[in-house]
Parts: C-alpha cells; structure tokens; sequence
C-alpha cells in the first residue's frame, strides 16, 4: 500500500510519464533541477505541480521507492533500463490514496518553489517577533539564523509603524481568513510549526506524531499550504494587505524562468546571431546552445522557432507525435524517416508544451 | 571595581567568574594574553567587555560558522548593533557593502578562510584594531585534538595586520598546545591565564555493562530517573534518532534528537525546544553543544566513546553551568573501542587515497579550490571518499600543485592519524583505571586536584541516590501541546497576550 505522498508522486509521475522517462527524469523533476529537460518534463506531461517539493529527494530514496512500489507490483519494469510502467492495480492503489489522502489544493510547485521557503522565513522570524513583543519579552534567540531574512524582517518593522498588538492581531485576522478554508491537518500543522515567545515550533517528526500521519507527509502538506497561501495572498493583495506585502518585493523579481546560460544565448539571438556562431562566441558545445533554444522556445510563448524548423516540417511531428501517442524523440524520428533532427523535434515538442 | 560596574551596566552581572577578570586586566594592561577557561565558563566575555573600554574595532576569529553566527547573534540579544559576520553566507555585493562600512561595526566576526581574500584584509588593514581574539585557539596546534589547517597562516595574518593586541581563547588544551599556540600565533612571552579545567559540580562515572542491550536499557533507566535536562551523546546519527524513538516508545515524552544531517529548521526548533525546557533530553551527535548556553543541563550521557580526553571535556562541561550538582555518565560496553578507531581512520584519506587523488588532480586544469562539484562527485566516487575526506584534500592543497603536494600529505596525514590514536589511548586508559577519575583527567591537562569533593567520581565512589536527591529538580518546563488542541486558540496564544485574549472577552 502507499502510505506517502513521496511514494504517490514517484508513482504518478511513472503514469504520466507512461515508459518515455527514466526515473532519474523524475528525481529530478521532483528536486527541482533546473534544466530545460526537466523543466519540460513537467509542463509536458503536466506534472509541474511537483516540481521541487521534494527538495531533498536522493537518488537512492527514489530508488528505495521504486523497489517498493515494485513488490506491491504497482510498477512493472520495462525493456529501457531505469524506466517502468504503471500496473492497473499501482493506478487503483493511487486512486485509493489519493481518496484518503487528497492533494492539497493550490499545490503548484513550479510556480512557487522559489517563493514559498523565503515567504515562510519571513513569516516564521515576523511571528516570533511579533508574539514575543506582545507578550513583553525583550530578546529572544531568533528562529531564523539567515542573515538576509533577519535583515528583512528587521526593516518591515522599521519601516511598519503600526502598534505592535493591533498589528499581530491583524497578521492573526488574515491568517485565519487563509487557513479556514483548509484541511484540518494542514491547519495544524502550520500553526504547530510557528514559534511563538512560549514555545518554539513543533518538527515535522513530532507533529506527525502528535496528528497521526508520517513526517515526511507533514513536510509535502505543509508544502501545499505554502503554495495556497502565497498563491491566494498574490490574487488577492486587498484582502490580505499584511501577508501579501512579505512577498511583494519578490515578485517584481521573477524574471522569465530562464536558466542563466539559456538568457545569454537569447541575448545573442535577439542580436541575430545564428546557432553555431553563439557556440563559437561562447564557446559551448552546439549541442548545448540548442538546450538553451529548446527552453527558451519553452518559456517563452512569443519565440519563434520558424528560423529552425519550418512551419511543414513542424506541422509533420506534431501529428506524428499525436498519432503515436509519444513524446520519445526516438520513435518519432523513425517514423518521419529522419527527416528532422532531435533538435527539431524537440523544439515542436516544447512549443506544443506551450499549447497544452 | 570599575570594571565591576562596566560589567553590570553592559551584562547585568554582578561579579566575574574564575578567570574573566584577570584575562581582561591583562588585556587592558596591554599585554597579549592566552587564556584557557573552561566550556560554559563564559570565555567570550573577556573580549567583549574590554571592547566598550578599548573602543576600537574588535577582530574575532571563530573556526566554526554556527559559533560564530550564535555568538554574534547572543550579542545582538543584548543590544550590541554593532556585529557583523563576515562569512560565507554573505552574496558578493553584501560582502562588498559589508566591507566598505568596516569600521562602523564595534564586533567583526569572521572565519580563517576569509582572511585569505585580498579584499577583506585589506579592508582590515585600514581600520584601528583594537584587539584581535583568535577563538578556539587550539584549533592552530597540530597536537590539539581539533586542528585546522586553515588556522595555521593565523599567525602570519595577525603580523600583517601590525602585530595588534591579541587574546587566544581556548577551553582545552595541553600545556604541549598552549606552547605551540603562543609559537604559531607570534605570542611568545604572553601572558597565560589559565583556569582549572575542573567542574567540580560534574560528578564523573565510567558504567561497565555486559552488552548492547544492557546499554540500552541502562539509558531508559538514567532518562527516566534524571529529573532535570540531559544531553545523550553518540557518534552516530542514526543511533540517536533510533535511541530517542526508543525512548520515547517507553513513555519519556519530553526526548528529541538533533545530529547534522538534519534540515537546518528542524534543527533550529529541537535547539530551541530544548534551550525554553519543551523537551528534557536530547540525543545527540558532537555537532549539537556548541554555542549553546543552557544553564541546567543536569546530565550528559556518553553512549559511545568520545574520541579522547579534550573531547570527553568540553562535552562534560554542558552540564551544570548554574554550578549545581550533575554529573555525567559514560556507559561502556566491551568493544566500543572499536566505532572511535574507526572513525578517527574516516576522517582522514587513506595513503592510496591520496596519491590517486593527487594524480586525479593534476590531470585536471581546474585549481583544487575551484573544483567543479561534479568533478568532485567523480573523484569521490573514484576513490570512495567521504565528504570530510575530500574536503580535506582540497584544502590541504588549495592552490598549490596536487603532484608536489602528494607526499606532503602523505606524511601529514600519517602524523595526524597517530596523534589521534594517541589521544583515544589516553581516553582508554583513563576510563579502564580504577583510580580517581578526576584526578587523572587533571593530570593530563597537567593540574593537580585541589578541593576534596563530594560526588567526585565512581572509582572515588559515592551514593547514586543521595546525589539524585541533591540534583535539582525542577526545570521550567514550558506546557507541551497537548493530544487535543485547537489550531485557532494555539495562534491566539501565539499572537496576542493573556490580557488582550482577556479583555477581548
């Protein structure tokens, strides 16, 4: 039986992925390598909710997963080494977890894996601070030892005169406002979590204790309620003008989700310089330079891929991709005789990405 | 007496523990001291109370970034806004502000490595060193237990920065260490102010037990009879999280655990808990203690053998620091030997090891402190090297030539590794004699015992029962949520005092 929202990930992900991705696609879709490939592989087989939120995920703990979803005999293992295929009874197991154990809502981890640990930073030192004042302790150890984060909540209260217990009660309005609408198990948790003057924050260990479930659950729910209420707060900036305001200098940040190297290689062709020039300026494989294309053509919706692939030729992989239900490159490239390179197909692939 | 008001107006205490004011009157008489004063003892105050009198910058030096940012952070907590840590940690920008500001801070703290930039001691040269504090100056000699090799240009740094007035603070070193400090560090004809490593509060028992089993048995039995807070230590992480698990499956609550391969919150909060007394024992690794001032630590357990006598010590010191009775338990088991030898061989390439690394290294243009993590993960996994293994190569070569620095290396490490065995032998003998404990411990730090104490050790022998009648109790044991708690009430409890709670009814 599962009994992890890591196992369910890895599990669902070997569905989507259905035999076209090794596992170690997934390790790295569920730590969050921020390569184009992995990037892709997210958006492609809609799996970018999972996009980091096991930050900590190893190979062998994957690995360790995969043996026991295999006992289960929820997986079987096919031809291509490292790639497996999910049973009819691994999708009823899935189904039956998620029955009882839903997906928090609003999880969305490609959206917000940079936001969330820097808002709860933030939000964790602000609180400590805010119930140690009320409560008229002086000094206290802080919570968070980042120098940044310390920094930053030391200039919010500089710069935020407000009294001190109207505005913990106005933290505390908004707060409740965002968990009411929660699972009672993410609620806990997050309120376990914070610090307060009288008690430092539960770990994840003892509150799994304390509400019944493993910890490494308590981790991936409390993910998920990060992700909602960075999410709501964002949309909703009127209604939550406190919570919203601790990541309000972060967003005019998000650039396009390029990697650094890919945003080089788009300066030059943005200068006009074409494919194999870019290597030799920068002196990167070709091979790399189109990595970055594929992911610029990615990420960005209004790139033009027409200077690498025409617009017939694109046309061909397209259908030939939906007929044989496949995103391997390899079939695909048999099927229309080689007549397009892998580089090609998979810059069609990342524009349909896009459309999907 | 003066210095007694300046202590009370800027720490609120009252009177100088053993040491701390002769250390400071060295100081402030202008000469360079050396002061050995124990764990817990409050060594750091020697620096910073002299800091509001001499006025000036204050350099300090700190092996370790969590002591470093815990010290920085203790003095932030008494209202000093003048520190900063030059670490890691810092983008290239902050370093940059940090550094063009240099002089506004009253408290500069930052590692040996950092040093090394051109950038940062040039923004040293510029300022007006008041005193210059190397910490955990033990760390400089290759006989210490816990040498650096980064602290070893120290000397050399201090030099360059015109021979300021200098304070090297250690809690354990030999008299063989604290001569090779006052040499590395260019001190010779200092001061030496050396306090007592002894705690007489700390009574010290070595338990023999007749197997694993009985060992562990024998923790439930001291975690459930110890009223006050204790620290287990072990050597291994995955013992103390299974240790704790056991403990607490035998209905003792209050137990967490703590070791470094934890996330750094989850650590932060068990540290916390366990300073506000949310959880009474800790099992922990070596890396939980450092920097952590918690007065009532009653007890400490060694579950394994600590690596030598300067460990067995500063690990011994966490407890007692409000001087009320304690003590401190090593239980051993036939074969335990065996996991500290083994260890100490860890920690250091083996001479294959080395060569091949070295050979690795220069076929590569990549200078050894830039390596590139992935060449690192293939080296590694070449020559199976743990993490302290490689970090160890790289810095001892730093930017020199891997081929020329092999055989250095080599005879480097074959010298550390037996000093290391030599200092477990001596921790062997020490707990397989039937004489006072105390008494040979003082001895190797070449002290004598002075006072006749009551609970001093089990070979000396005294009443387990009578001294857990004379241990403090009562420990401010902050309410544990309970089964039953309500998410909106805990918030309640969290954002708004009792009085508005109150009112508001």
């Amino acid at each position: 039986m599962i009994t992890s929202y890591f196992q369910a990930a890895i599990l669902q992900c070997i569905e989507r992925f259905a035999g076209q991705r090794s596992i170690y696609g997934i390790y790295h879709l569920l730590k969050g390598k921020k390569s184009s490939q992995t990037i892709q592989d997210g958006q492609l087989f809609d799996l970018s909710i999972f996009f980091a939120v096991f930050p900590d995920a190893k190979r062998s703990s994957i690995e360790k997963a995969i043996n026991e979803l295999r006992q289960y005999g929820y997986i079987n293992k096919l031809d291509a080494e490292y790639h497996y295929h999910i049973t009819s009874s691994g999708k009823d197991s899935l189904e039956q977890f998620y029955l009882e154990n839903p997906l928090p809502a609003d999880l969305d981890g490609w959206q917000f894996h940079s936001f969330a640990p820097v808002f709860w930073d933030r939000f964790t030192l602000l609180v400590q601070s805010l119930s140690n004042i009320v409560h008229g302790v002086k000094s206290f150890y802080p919570i968070q030892k980042n120098w940044n984060v310390q920094q930053w909540v030391k200039a919010y209260l500089r710069r935020e005169h407000t009294e001190r217990t109207y505005m913990a009660a106005k933290f505390y309005e908004e707060l409740v406002m965002l968990l009411e609408t929660r699972q009672p198990n993410e609620r806990d948790i997050f309120v376990l979590k914070l610090t307060g003057s009288r008690r430092a924050g539960y770990t994840n260990e003892q509150i799994g204790r304390m509400i019944g479930i493993p910890a490494a659950n308590v981790r991936f729910l409390f993910t998920g309620t990060l992700h909602y209420i960075v999410k709501t707060v964002l949309a909703n900036e009127d209604k939550y003008p406190r919570i919203s305001a601790l990541i309000g200098d972060l967003t005019g940040l998000e650039e396009k989700p390029l990697t650094n190297s890919a945003r080089v290689t788009l300066k030059y062709i943005n200068d006009g310089r074409e494919l194999p020039e870019i290597a030799q300026i920068r002196r990167l494989k070709i091979s790399t330079i189109e990595d970055h294309i594929v992911e610029i053509a990615f990420s960005l919706k209004d790139f033009s891929i027409e200077r690498y692939v025409s617009d017939d030729l694109a046309a061909v992989i397209i259908k030939v991709a939906a007929d044989l239900r496949t995103k391997q490159l390899k079939e695909i490239k048999q099927q229309i005789d080689h007549t397009a390179s892998y580089f090609q197909i998979r810059l069609v692939l990342a524009k349909m990405g896009d459309i999907a | 007496m003066i210095l007694e008001s300046m202590l009370q107006k800027h720490f609120g205490f009252s009177s100088f523990r053993a040491g701390q004011k002769e250390v400071i009157a060295s100081l402030l008489g202008g000469q360079c001291t050396l002061a050995m004063l124990p764990t817990g003892s409050g060594k750091s105050l020697c620096y910073q109370l002299p800091a509001y009198i001499i006025n000036k910058t204050i350099v300090i030096v700190s092996p370790l970034l969590s002591l470093m940012q815990d010290q920085a952070e203790q003095l932030k907590m008494r209202g000093e806004k003048k520190v900063i840590t030059l670490n890691s940690f810092l983008s290239p920008q902050q370093k940059q502000a940090a550094l063009k500001q240099l002089g506004n801070y009253r408290f500069i703290f930052l590692s040996p490595e950092m040093l090394r930039m051109r950038s940062v001691m040039s923004a040293l040269k510029r300022l007006d060193i008041g005193l210059f504090v190397v910490d955990e100056a033990h760390c400089i000699s290759q006989w210490g237990y816990d040498f650096r090799p980064d602290y070893l240009n120290l000397g050399g740094f201090r030099a360059a920065l015109g021979e300021p007035l200098t304070l090297a603070l250690t809690a354990s070193a030999t008299a063989e260490v604290r001569k090779d400090i006052l040499e590395k560090l260019g001190l010779n004809g200092s001061n030496q102010i050396i306090t007592s490593i002894d705690r007489s509060n700390i009574a010290i028992t070595v338990e023999k037990v007749a197997s694993y089993e009985d060992k562990l048995e024998r923790v439930i039995q001291v975690a459930s009879e110890m009223k006050g807070s204790g620290i287990i230590y072990f050597s291994s992480k995955k013992l103390a999280e299974s240790v704790a698990a056991m403990l607490t499956e035998k209905g003792i609550n209050d137990v967490g655990y703590y070791h470094g391969g934890m996330e750094q919150e989850q650590r932060m909060l068990i540290q916390q808990q366990f300073l506000g007394g949310q959880i009474r024992i800790i099992c922990a690794t070596s890396a939980f203690g450092m920097g952590i001032n918690k007065e009532d630590v009653r007890f400490v357990v060694h579950f394994h053998l600590p690596m030598g006598m300067e460990a067995y010590v500063q690990e011994i010191g966490r407890a007692g620091r409000d001087g009320k009775q304690s003590i401190a338990i090593l239980i051993y088991c036939e074969g335990d030997e065996g996991l500290p030898l083994r260890l100490a061989e860890q920690e250091l390439p083996t001479d294959i090891q080395i060569i091949e690394s070295c050979r690795f290294l220069s076929h590569h243009d990549h200078k050894p402190s830039q390596l590139p993590k992935s060449l690192q993960l293939d080296l590694m996994s070449k020559f199976s090297l743990n993490e302290t293994q490689i970090r160890f190569i790289l810095a001892f070569i730093k930017d020199g030539n891997p081929a020329e620095k092999a055989e250095e290396m080599r005879v480097y490490v074959q010298n550390r590794k037996l000093i290391k065995q030599d200092k477990f032998t001596a921790f062997y003998h020490w707990f397989q004699s039937s004489n006072c404990r105390r008494e040979l411990l003082l001895t190797y730090f070449q002290e004598e015992k002075q006072e006749i104490i009551p609970y001093c050790c089990d070979n000396c022998g005294f009443s387990i029962t009578r001294l857990l009648e004379e241990m403090p109790g009562e420990i401010n044991q902050s309410s544990n949520g309970g089964l039953y708690f309500s998410w909106k009430k805990e918030l309640e409890a969290i954002l708004f005092s009792k009085r508005a709670v109150n009112d508001e009814k």
